[in-house]
């Protein structure tokens, strides 16, 4: 019986290794399309001139180029959000066992990356409006939670990454017991 | 021994006590998405006469009923495990399951669905949203290293 659940468990690593290699790939080739769709709209934004002409196109160029700090702020934090989870998957390539505490503390790093990634972009339009409205303008703060300055998914894949870090740290305990048994 | 109970018991409390926090919170994000459907569909639908912007709103609509799904099921499974503090059960591997199969018909379905409803096939093949394909596809692999962490509780529950 114990022999059968060795088997099981090693085939379950096995079967880990093997599906960590796409998951690999396509995070790797998701992290360099983002870099090269990014460096190709900065590009484009600052080669543009950015003054309000009159027409739409002179329209759409300055509020990008008046987004340029959001943007890159949104482009940091989602590459950098990748990266965790590359090494994350480089792990589980390498030997299968997904609860460890190297893994949970990559998730974490994640989770943080990607809370970043919903409220700095965030802060930093509302500091523009404080900047050009000062204080006495209110609703300003309110202005943060607005579905359009903070990115609710990416706090949604926060909470989720944060949950899974804890997770698998249960894991590891579990696992860490599994090897002390055998 | 006694250290690595104090632990797991730690972790257990940690995974009870994020569980009910998230599990409201998916509850109140499934009564958003569905209450944007219900707006989307009395606000826009009747004032649309071009085919792309109906095609548009029923999609949309069809992507909220999915995603209100999504987060019931999230829901019941988080409250499930803010009871007991075991994230590694049978049943949560089923529903992660099912989300991520949720995910992956949400980068078709509302498409096809809405393009049905329109009456026009044009266009459906461009109109998959790869996002919900890599989420759907995320959330299989973490129902596979769920499904993992069941088998290490049962073994750890089987010591006991």
């Amino acid at each position: 019986m114990e022999n059968n659940f060795d088997t099981v468990k090693l085939n379950n690593i096995e079967r880990t290794r093997r599906l960590a290699k796409p998951a690999l790939i396509l995070t790797v080739l998701f992290l360099a399309a983002q870099c090269i769709r990014s460096g190709y709209n900065l590009i484009v934004t600052l080669s543009q001139p950015h003054t309000f002409n009159g027409t739409l196109d002179s329209a759409f160029a300055a509020l990008a180029y008046a987004e340029l700090p959001e943007t890159i702020a949104k482009f940091v934090f989602s590459s950098a959000t990748l990266i965790p989870l590359i090494m994350l998957f480089r792990n589980l390539r390498k030997d299968g066992q997904p609860f460890t505490e190297r893994n949970a503390k990559l998730l974490k790093a994640a989770g943080i990356l990607q809370g970043l990634r919903a409220a700095v972009p965030a802060l930093i339009y509302c500091f523009s409006l404080f900047r050009c409205n000062g204080v006495s303008e209110p609703h300003i703060f309110l202005d943060v939670f607005d579905h359009r300055t903070l990115s609710y998914p990416a706090v949604g894949f926060c909470i989720l990454l944060l949950f899974l870090a804890r997770t698998f740290r249960y894991g590891s305990v579990l696992q860490q017991e599994s090897d002390e048994t055998l | 021994m006694s250290k690595q109970i104090m632990t797991k018991n730690t972790a257990i409390e940690k995974l009870k006590s994020g569980s009910l926090g998230i599990a409201v919170l998916c509850l109140i994000a499934a009564g958003c998405n569905a209450a944007f459907a219900v707006a989307r569909l009395i606000t826009a639908a009747h004032d649309i006469a071009d085919t792309i912007n109906r095609y548009m709103v029923y999609r949309s609509c069809i992507s909220f009923v999915i995603s209100v799904v999504i987060m019931v099921i999230a829901a019941v499974m988080f409250f499930r495990i803010s009871k007991d503090g075991i994230p590694f059960t049978a049943k949560n591997v089923r529903s992660v399951r099912i989300i991520g199969i949720l995910f992956l018909l949400n980068a078709v379905i509302p498409s096809v669905t809405a393009a049905g409803f329109i009456g026009t096939a044009k266009g459906v093949g461009g109109m998959v949203n790869p996002s919900a394909l890599v989420e759907g596809l995320l959330f299989l692999f973490i129902a596979h290293i769920i499904r993992y962490g069941a088998m290490l509780q049962q073994e750890s529950d089987e010591t006991l």
